[in-house]
């Protein structure tokens, strides 16, 4: 259950991330990849860059502070700072191998 | 808004003393040991391609544009920092020859020299800052910025400053006898303080720490 519980976690925090980057720039969540940059397309302008980190903010219920907000250049940035949060994306293995 | 008096040796610095802390940056009054950091910033190819005057500025035509204009106080100039470290540069001048305090138009201008902060959100945080200054401690009633017409990314930057383009462009000759003169269009913008407020508002429930 632990394990089911950890991957329905991931999945639901990408596709929040997803959901919230579609939203906050009105595109498809098609378009939403790892290296979508900020300023790369009409849609990622100041403006929808401040919508983003609000959707965001609501979403995983935190709040980023300055550096985070400038550093947030991509969506794989976006990963990165949201994980520093606490938010997981990335698949973890626990090694049996390595346990006590 | 805060501003102190910052204690430097008048000579050194801008005839105006004051630093403006707001919007999670500084401006900090030009000093002239800033002088050769300026003068790489304007010199950088990436930095100088939106100005006007695109020749090299040497270290001497540095310290006489500075005292040039120390003691002018229809100018004000600013280094802008944000947590303490330099980050780029800003200017005011007065649009119809009063002196800054008195003058009712007032052209800015900035530049961010800092790689990390270039076309990011805290780009916008000095020039709203500078803005901010001018409403409510310069008593201005309208604020001016003239962009080069190839400079996309400006035009739209004052929009979101909440700058509002006018219907007619100007064109000004830029160079030199040695390098050849050229004319070059430029869009103009002017501000007022509601519109400045409102634009401020959007960018407000961003400013952190």
């Amino acid at each position: 259950m632990t394990a089911a519980t950890h991957t329905d976690l991931q999945i639901s925090n990408t596709g929040r991330l997803k959901h919230a980057f579609a939203t906050a720039l009105a595109i498809d969540v098609a378009r939403i990849s790892d290296d979508l940059a900020y300023n790369s397309i009409a849609e990622w302008d100041s403006t929808a860059h401040m919508l983003l980190i609000a959707e965001l903010e609501n979403c995983f219920n935190l709040m980023l502070d300055t550096d985070d907000i400038i550093d947030m250049s991509s969506v794989q940035m976006a990963k990165t700072i949201l994980s520093k949060h606490g938010v997981v994306f990335e698949h973890i293995t626990t090694d049996p191998a390595g346990s006590d | 808004m805060t501003a102190e008096i910052l204690d430097i040796e008048p000579s050194d610095s801008m005839w105006h003393q004051q630093k403006i802390s707001e919007f999670s940056v500084e401006l900090r009054p030009l000093q002239r040991q800033q002088l050769e950091l300026l003068r790489q910033w304007r010199n950088d190819p990436v930095i100088a391609a939106p100005m006007l005057q695109q020749q090299l500025i040497s270290a001497e035509m540095q310290q006489q544009w500075f005292a040039r204009v120390q003691q002018d106080k229809r100018q004000a100039q600013f280094v802008i920092y944000y947590k303490d470290e330099a980050i780029g540069a800003c200017n005011l001048k007065s649009a119809d020859g009063l002196e800054l305090g008195q003058s009712e138009t007032i052209e800015s201008g900035f530049y961010l020299a800092h790689p990390r902060f270039r076309g990011t959100l805290l780009a916008f945080f000095p020039a709203l800052a500078l803005n901010q200054y001018c409403f409510k401690s310069l008593n201005c009633k309208t604020l001016l910025a003239q962009v080069k017409l190839s400079n996309s990314a400006a035009l739209r930057f004052n929009e979101k400053l909440g700058y509002q383009r006018q219907p007619d462009n100007v064109t000004v000759q830029t160079g030199d006898e040695l390098a050849g003169f050229e004319q070059v269009e430029l869009a103009v913008f002017t501000l007022n303080n509601e519109n400045h407020l409102q634009a401020a508002a959007a960018f407000a429930p961003f400013i952190r720490n």
